[in-house]
């Protein structure tokens, strides 16, 4: 598989971007708390994502020219959004730090990042479904990245603010988690059948799909264990030191389970890529 | 000036690859690097078998999604309609290798950029054809105006079983077809 960058880059700015929507929502909800940490986790992500698509350029260096198809490439327009949802949410974490008393500016900064994540996710997804391969091609790609930006972002939040988030109701975050999981296996499922129906790349891609069934089995056992996992310290308020202890416990289990189960699903994205070629149609 | 492209018979093509050899000699391309391939298929089985070739190369589509998707548009349609890279503002993304339905960009690890078929630009800057054209010992490739190459050769399609639909990205191709390549079913051959 030689698309580790790529891999990385989508996985970690999906993340930061669920991240920065699920600040800019709690912080609407709850406005006296501050989630620095997650701030910093979805800065730090979104450079390490950055960086990451550097490596994937045999030309590094050059990476600024990417910037001058704007009117036609979904590609250049995803940089362009990518690179500035990575410089607002540094800033924004850099304010958290150091301005924390400008609330006009924060609350302008996360919605502003907030907004402009979710349209690098489409530009980051039409890029995919314009390719020559069939694989990519339809909404399953749009509702995978949606969803895992939103499942990923709700729990690493959720993670990243377990002490501000202790007395306040949680629930929105497990079932965010799960709803965003159940639609991506709602949409895989038909997808994935009717893929070796399609064109012969489409059925290379679906045999591929096939000798990877043990991975895209523990695919989904981890995604849809962690947000079942989530959802009984979600429920949880107002607990007692050891049971609290207990729920943080879970939610980082579910943690763990989530991140692994979309890193392999990102890295069988990549793993089943065929291109339509001459013979292979 | 209309739009340029190439002209195929196939069924004169007797599958020798002079045209892919002498097209990777003009462009000094190494090992595992070719712009254009000639490849074998088979179809059928006794009683009816069938063999055919194809030899493709850029296709210079007028809807090139190479072009569409590149995002600093060192991909370009020049003047005469062909696609050319503009070496000096690739920056090796490989975009173009998944958009292009025919595999034609290919990514040359040496020097981290993409590079294809220009139609050798340069040898029809001096009057000349593709060297492709020139080298094929049947005389089974024609460079020109790709409409007046339609009018000249009428029996000729641009949709084979081997290739993706030219709905695609409408390919400044047109090839005179074996029968059997219009058959849905085929094999790729090794040689």
């Amino acid at each position: 598989m030689g698309e580790f960058a790529l891999l990385i880059f989508s996985f970690c700015l999906q993340a930061a971007i669920g991240i920065m929507l699920f600040t800019a929502l709690t912080k609407q909800l709850y406005p006296g708390k501050e989630f620095k940490a997650a701030a910093i986790i979805a800065a730090g992500l979104s450079v390490v994502g950055i960086i990451a698509s550097l490596a994937h350029l045999g030309r590094p260096l050059s990476a600024l020219n990417s910037l001058g198809n704007l009117g036609s490439s979904w590609l250049s327009r995803e940089v362009l959004s990518a690179g500035l949802f990575m410089g607002i949410t540094v800033i924004y974490a850099f304010i958290q730090y150091f301005k924390t008393q400008q609330e006009s500016l924060n609350l302008v900064l996360r919605w502003a990042a907030s907004a402009v994540g979710l349209l690098t996710i489409f530009f980051m997804s039409k890029l995919y479904t314009m390719a020559s391969v069939p694989v990519w091609h339809g909404l399953n790609t749009f509702v995978d990245f949606y969803a895992t930006s939103v499942a990923v972002g709700a729990l690493l939040f959720m993670v990243m603010s377990l002490k501000e988030l202790e007395d306040v109701d949680r629930r929105i975050y497990g079932f965010s988690v799960l709803l965003a999981v159940i639609l991506q296996a709602a949409s895989a499922v038909p997808y994935a059948a009717g893929l070796g129906l399609s064109g012969m790349a489409a059925q290379a891609s679906a045999e591929i799909l096939s000798s990877l069934s043990i991975v895209l089995g523990l695919k989904w056992l981890l995604i849809l264990g962690g947000a079942g996992l989530l959802l009984w310290p979600s429920l949880q308020k107002g607990l007692g030191a050891k049971s609290a202890n207990i729920a943080s416990g879970w939610i980082y289990a579910a943690g763990i389970a989530l991140v692994c189960g979309q890193l392999l699903g990102r890295y069988i994205f990549y793993a089943a890529m065929i291109v339509v070629n001459i013979g292979v149609t | 000036m209309g739009k340029m492209g190439f002209y195929f018979d196939m069924t004169s093509c007797i599958g020798c690859r002079t045209c892919q050899v002498s097209c990777k000699d003009k462009n000094d391309l190494k090992v595992g690097v070719v712009f254009r391939q000639a490849r074998t298929f088979e179809t059928g089985a006794f009683p009816a078998p069938g063999v055919y070739h194809y030899s493709g190369s850029c296709n210079h589509c007028a809807r090139a999604k190479c072009v569409e998707g590149c995002p600093t548009a060192a991909m370009h349609f020049d003047e005469d309609g062909t696609v050319q890279h503009d070496k000096t503002k690739c920056i090796g993304c490989r975009y173009c290798t998944w958009a292009c339905p025919y595999g034609a960009p290919k990514f040359i690890k040496e020097i981290g950029k993409v590079s294809k078929c220009d139609g050798c630009k340069d040898l029809r800057d001096k009057g000349e054809n593709p060297v492709c054209v020139d080298a094929c010992p049947m005389r089974a490739l024609e460079w020109g105006d790709i409409e007046e190459l339609k009018l000249k050769h009428p029996d000729t399609t641009s949709d084979l079983a081997i290739l993706p639909s030219s709905t695609v990205a409408s390919p400044s191709l047109i090839v005179k077809p074996k029968a059997t390549a219009l058959q849905k079913e085929f094999r790729y051959k090794e040689v």
